[in-house]
């Protein structure tokens, strides 16, 4: 149906959508729901996990799965906007939606996501740091759906999590998100880490430096802080009506070792039990 | 007195049930047969010349019924330049951006909103006037174009706070054309004051500009059912006020105008008169046909009638034993394109009058910017002028380590003090207030426990306000069934309408149900205020309770002739009206009413009126204790505890009274916490959705304890006092006292945001 | 004037409409059906004004297209009271306080039923979680709280 009419807006959750073309900001002759579709509302396990783009936020915030092997994903899901939202707007809508503080992306990324397009020519796979292009674009060509994300099996020797600030307890757009994943050896080091960071750039980014300079070493609350540091150079923010330059910087450091602390705990958690 | 006391029941609101069960027609749940959509187009520029309007690709659109400018207002209609209200439709100049310019009436929004896009306007741009600071510069643009006269405001509910206009300032040579109002309250001298004072504390405070945020937007339906006559649907909080509006401006008899108030989804004094009544009612008369427009979220935000910003140095003065000596202040408030005429009044006279000062200097401006003009918001300017004073007594306690509690009992204004106006002070209940928080484990109780890492604080504040208080009437009549009608032109907003049944059952010695609370328009009801200024039961329930005298006077007069008996042998209870010693000797209401209205009857129908002149009143005391939860390393703040204190006279109502105070701590720490409309340097709104324009939600809020305290004192019926707005003038400060208190450095400019916080503690 | 057949099934009961594609949820229920409970206070999803349920689950019906509920069980204020008596929730609302101007109440008691379907039991942060999306601007929310807490303990001792 898309190539039929390629510049229609595809429509999921509509908490974006329709949000935009009643502010003005997005004009649609034509509207492509899909809701008809059930593969797209599935989450499906196996060698990792393929979660369809329309699969909601309520759907993740709750798959036992989901919370148990990617916590990031999970923690991400239940804190967006209300329970309203929750109900409506969906993982594929959020990334799709491309703005720079997603809050479903930082866990994704950290996660090591990828993204599958579908179209009439046929279907590819991309990482899903090679998806955002910039604030509000994204790598889908003409005629190209998001099918699904797929994320790799969880191991057993890795955490992750995700944190975020806003003014309020609730319903705001985030003013720093920031995710972490850690893997363990068997020594208790660092063997693999990757921090990612949301609106403090013009995409979602993953905050390279920073989660390189942990892998080798043991947890420790200084190199968290020395992460934090990295983190917050890497970032780029600009000032804007939720917050400023330096406040943005700030939060990153802060938040950065706070997601590792986390991602440290879940792991340790999953290791348990 | 009568076996039933309504009075002090906790009666929930008469209409929940209709509520809960989704009747009760707000404004946007009016229907009628072959009604339009109406839209306005809104001035994208703060400030514009407009040169030209051309509709016609409007009006060819399929489906449109009818394009108005402010060219088809007719000569009749009053026009002042200072007016907001005469400037619905934008006529040469627009001054600010989302001021309306032309409004459409068509089939259906779709069609409404393409009409709309339709409109060619051309502009010339002027300069924007976007703050204060460039506001008062003596060679800044004017904001108002064609000075008229010396009328200002044009506000209907104007609140005479003070009639004092204090002294003028002298170097009048020097001031900006936008500096609307200006005064000067002085007495004593402040400087030998402060010479002698032991410590000195100065800083300037600033409050953004607030939206009321009211859930239900403005709306209005308007209807010609006869070429001469009008009817309207608004939510407005006052029926005579929006059809002296719509009459005023439009050139229309009043009394051709049936202005019916629809349920209203809360005003807080932004729905006092209004505003977008005239423009609805003249689409419906040029399309024929009857035109509802409903305003959505973002011209609310960008267009409607906030409240103000305003800048306040204050510098205030203390002895070394706690005694406050001077007070100086230099008042700014930004009143936006159009003046007031009496919110920098309101700001300048209550800014220090909870206290006792030897010698005070206060100065303040009134200033026009382009930016949607101000209008009331729950006891308007009180908390800009709160949030100075009482964050300066917190920091005068601190430098002399004092206790917060015992500054305020030291220093509160006194029955017989001086205030601002010169006037003294009436009998208050500020030292019962301040004693309950005394009591009270909020104020005393140690903090909880909690991580180390968090800052926890906890501050108090005291405040007041007076209300305004206009003049109402009621009329009653006795009901088939034996019931007492009462009908009012009040609408209800606070559950007003059930106090007032209460008050009336009280009078009469019924129950509450044998009343009928009738809400009515102009057509069928006498003069009723605004429901704002805190004044529905203090006027109109003096009003109904006259009106239920009365009447139960009348029965008595015709019972007693009929048994031939004095009236003073009489009584009424729940089932008519009886002989004392002789119980069983009595007629029931329905008895009266057939008496009263069948053929051959011995008098005629029963009736009452009511009236209550305006009265000066005391202002009403309220005080607030929160708590606040601060993580340093973010600066993010949570509000814990909240516990609101305040004298209500007599609670008529406590279940009511009790939400009103709730409400009102909400809305007054979102004040403190969260909330602004964010200006770009020009003049545009920057966010203009609930996303970004923050209220609390039920996660923001702590549970909310409130203490009622019923100290003697004014004039209200049963002793009640005023009870809405008071308690919007304390959270701000308690708030903002208690972030004080756990990071330990102050925070003067509102919102107190995690940001802001964070530079506090780093900066 | 392009439109859609529909069928949507609102408290309990099919309608089968003819309806403009671009209409959303609330529009269709207040205007094609004539349930006005329903409120609309922002427009963009922010409010909860508008929550209604679907399957059981609170969304933002102003934000959802009305051919996006096809088929689809809608719950409505107008839905929750039975043969004229009032569900738990309403009465708890109206003994309890939980409305002054009401406009926010129906969506905050559909929010509510939502919530007391899944949790019986809730704390009072799980109830002020799940009522975030409701913004209430008159009650400050405390006695809506107790209006759930009361609702709760009605349900669970029917």
């Amino acid at each position: 149906m898309l190539s039929e009419r390629p510049e229609a807006t595809v429509l999921a959750g509509g908490t974006n959508v329709l949000v935009q073309i009643k502010e003005g900001h997005r004009e649609a002759s034509a509207l492509l729901s899909l809701k008809g579709l059930p593969e797209l509302h599935a989450v499906r396990s196996g060698e990792g996990i393929h979660i369809g783009a329309a699969v909601t936020f309520q759907h993740l915030a709750v798959d036992q799965a989901i919370r148990r092997d990617y916590s990031a994903l999970a923690t991400a899901a239940a804190l967006i906007g209300s329970v309203q939202t929750r109900n409506m707007a969906t993982v594929g809508g959020n990334l799709c939606n491309a703005s720079p503080s997603a809050d479903s992306a930082p866990p994704l990324l950290v996660l090591q996501a990828q993204a599958v397009l579908t179209s009439v020519r046929g279907t590819r796979t991309i990482a899903l740091e090679e998806f955002f292009i910039g604030p509000g674009e994204t790598a889908l060509q003409s005629g190209e759906l998001l099918r699904e994300i797929f994320i790799p099996a969880a191991i057993a020797r890795s955490g992750s999590s995700y944190v975020r600030h806003i003014p309020r307890q609730a319903m705001d757009i985030s003013v720093v998100g920031a995710a972490a994943a850690l893997v363990l050896d068997e020594e208790g080091q660092i063997a693999d880490a990757r921090l990612a960071l949301g609106a403090v750039a013009p995409t979602p980014m993953l905050a390279t430096a920073s989660a390189a300079q942990l892998i080798g070493h043991s947890p420790s609350e200084s190199l968290w802080r020395e992460a934090g540091r990295l983190a917050a150079q890497e970032a780029d923010p600009v000032d804007d009506l939720r917050a400023s330059i330096a406040y943005r910087r700030h939060l990153v450091n802060e938040l950065t070792q706070e997601a590792l602390r986390a991602a440290l705990s879940n792991l340790t958690n999953r290791l348990e039990g | 007195m009568s076996e039933h006391n309504q009075i002090g029941k906790a009666v929930p609101r008469l209409d929940s049930v209709d509520k809960v069960t989704g009747l009760g027609d707000f404004a946007a749940d009016i229907r009628l047969p072959g009604m339009l959509v109406g839209k306005f187009l809104a001035s994208p520029h703060p400030h514009a010349e407009i040169q030209s309007i051309d509709t016609t690709r409007a009006e060819s659109l399929p489906g449109v019924h009818a394009v108005i400018t402010a060219a088809d207002i007719s000569e009749k209609g009053q026009f002042n330049p200072a007016s907001r209200f005469h400037a619905f439709l934008a006529r040469k100049f627009v001054v600010f951006a989302g001021q309306p310019v032309a409004a459409v009436a068509a089939d259906d929004l779709a069609t409404a909103e393409e009409a709309i896009d339709l409109i060619d306007v051309s502009y010339r741009l002027l300069p924007v006037v976007a703050s204060i600071e460039q506001a008062i510069k003596p060679s800044c643009t004017a904001v108002m174009h064609e000075q008229h006269g010396m009328e200002l405001g044009g506000s209907a509910h104007s609140q005479e706070i003070a009639r004092d206009k204090g002294d003028q300032p002298a170097g009048q040579d020097e001031k900006s054309p936008n500096v609307v109002d200006e005064n000067t309250f002085s007495f004593g001298d402040v400087d030998a004051a402060f010479a002698a004072s032991d410590v000195i504390i100065e800083n300037t405070y600033t409050v953004p500009v607030v939206h009321q945020g009211y859930i239900e937007p403005h709306g209005v339906t308007a209807y010609w059912d006869r070429p001469d006559h009008v009817i309207v649907w608004e939510c407005v909080q006052g029926v005579f006020a929006a059809r002296d509006l719509i009459a005023d401006t439009l050139g229309i008899d009043p009394t051709k105008i049936t202005l019916n108030a629809t349920e209203i989804g809360g005003g807080f004094g932004g729905k006092g008169e209004g505003i977008f009544g005239p423009i609805t009612v003249l689409l419906a008369k040029k399309a024929s046909r009857p035109v509802q427009l409903i305003l959505t979220r973002e011209e609310e935000l960008i267009g409607a009638n906030p409240a103000p910003h305003s800048v306040i140095w204050i510098k205030t003065g203390a002895k070394a034993d706690g005694t406050f000596t001077a007070v100086a202040a230099d008042i700014l408030v930004d009143a936006g394109a159009f003046a007031t005429g009496w919110i920098m009044t309101n700001i300048a006279t209550m800014l220090r009058d909870n206290y006792r000062f030897e010698a005070w200097h206060l100065h303040g401006r009134e200033v026009l910017t382009n930016k949607a003009s101000v209008s009331s918001y729950r006891a308007p300017g009180a908390p800009n002028a709160h949030f100075a004073m009482e964050s300066q007594v917190d920091e005068i306690a601190r430098a002399l380590d004092m206790d917060q509690l015992q500054i305020r009992m030291q220093n509160v204004i006194r029955e017989g003090d001086m205030r601002t106006t010169k006037e003294l002070q009436d009998r208050i209940g500020a030292n019962e207030v301040l004693a309950a928080v005394a009591d009270h484990p909020a104020w005393s109780a140690a903090l909880p426990k909690v991580d180390d890492e968090i800052l926890q604080g906890r501050g108090m504040s005291l405040g007041s306000y007076s209300g305004g208080s206009g003049p109402a009437a009621a009329i009653a009549y006795l009901e088939a069934g034996g019931k007492f009608r009462f009908v009012v032109g009040t609408v209800d907003l606070t559950g007003s309408y059930t106090a007032l049944s209460q008050i009336a059952a009280e009078a009469l010695g019924v129950a509450v149900e044998r009343i009928v609370m009738t809400k009515a328009s102009p057509d069928h009801a006498p003069f009723a205020p605004m429901s704002a200024g805190s004044q529905t039961i203090y006027a109109m329930g003096a009003a109904v309770l006259e009106a239920a005298c009365d009447i139960r006077d009348k029965l008595i007069r015709h019972v007693a002739k009929d048994f031939e008996v004095r009236p003073s042998a009489l009584a009424l209870d729940d089932e008519g009206v009886y002989v004392v010693s002789q119980p069983n000797k009595r007629h029931t209401f329905s008895t009266l009413y057939e008496l009263g209205t069948e053929w051959f009857a011995e008098y005629g129908p029963v009736a009452g009126v009511g009236s209550a002149p305006q009265r000066q009143r005391a202002p009403g005391y309220a005080a607030c204790v929160a708590e606040v939860n601060v993580e340093p390393r973010t600066g993010k703040i949570s509000l814990t505890r909240l516990t609101m204190f305040q004298d209500v006279g007599k609670a008529i109502n406590p279940l009511l009274i009790e939400g009103q105070l709730q409400g009102a701590a909400a809305q007054s720490a979102a004040m403190a916490l969260w909330e602004e409309l964010l200006f770009d340097g020009a003049g545009q709104v920057r966010n203009k959705s609930l996303l970004d324009y923050r209220m609390p939600t039920a996660l923001d809020m702590p549970a909310i304890e409130t203490i009622i305290v019923e100290a003697v004192g004014g004039d209200g019926p049963f002793g009640a006092k005023l009870v809405g707005e008071p308690p919007m003038t304390v959270p701000i400060s308690a708030v903002a006292n208690a972030v004080a208190d756990a990071i330990e450095r102050r925070v003067c400019d509102l919102p107190i945001t995690p940001e802001r916080v964070w530079q506090a503690l780093h900066g | 004037m392009i439109t859609l057949p529909l069928q949507l099934i609102v408290n309990g009961q099919s309608h089968n409409l003819d309806i403009e594609p671009h209409l959303t949820l609330l529009e269709v229920l207040r205007n094609d059906l004539g349930l006005g409970g329903s409120k609309e206070g922002c427009s963009t999803g922010h409010c909860g004004a508008c929550t209604v349920l679907i399957n059981g689950q609170p969304i933002s019906s102003c934000l959802m297209l009305a051919a996006e509920a096809e088929g689809q069980q809608v719950l409505t204020v107008e839905g929750l009271a039975t043969d004229g008596k009032l569900h738990p929730v309403q009465t708890a609302f109206v003994s309890n306080g939980g409305l002054q101007c009401g406009f926010c109440t129906a969506g905050m008691m559909l929010s509510t039923v939502a919530l007391l379907k899944r949790n019986p039991n809730p704390t009072e942060k799980e109830i002020r979680h799940s009522l975030a999306g409701n913004l209430c601007r008159c009650t400050g929310y405390h006695m809506i709280v107790e209006a759930v807490k009361k609702a709760a303990e009605v349900m669970i001792h029917e």
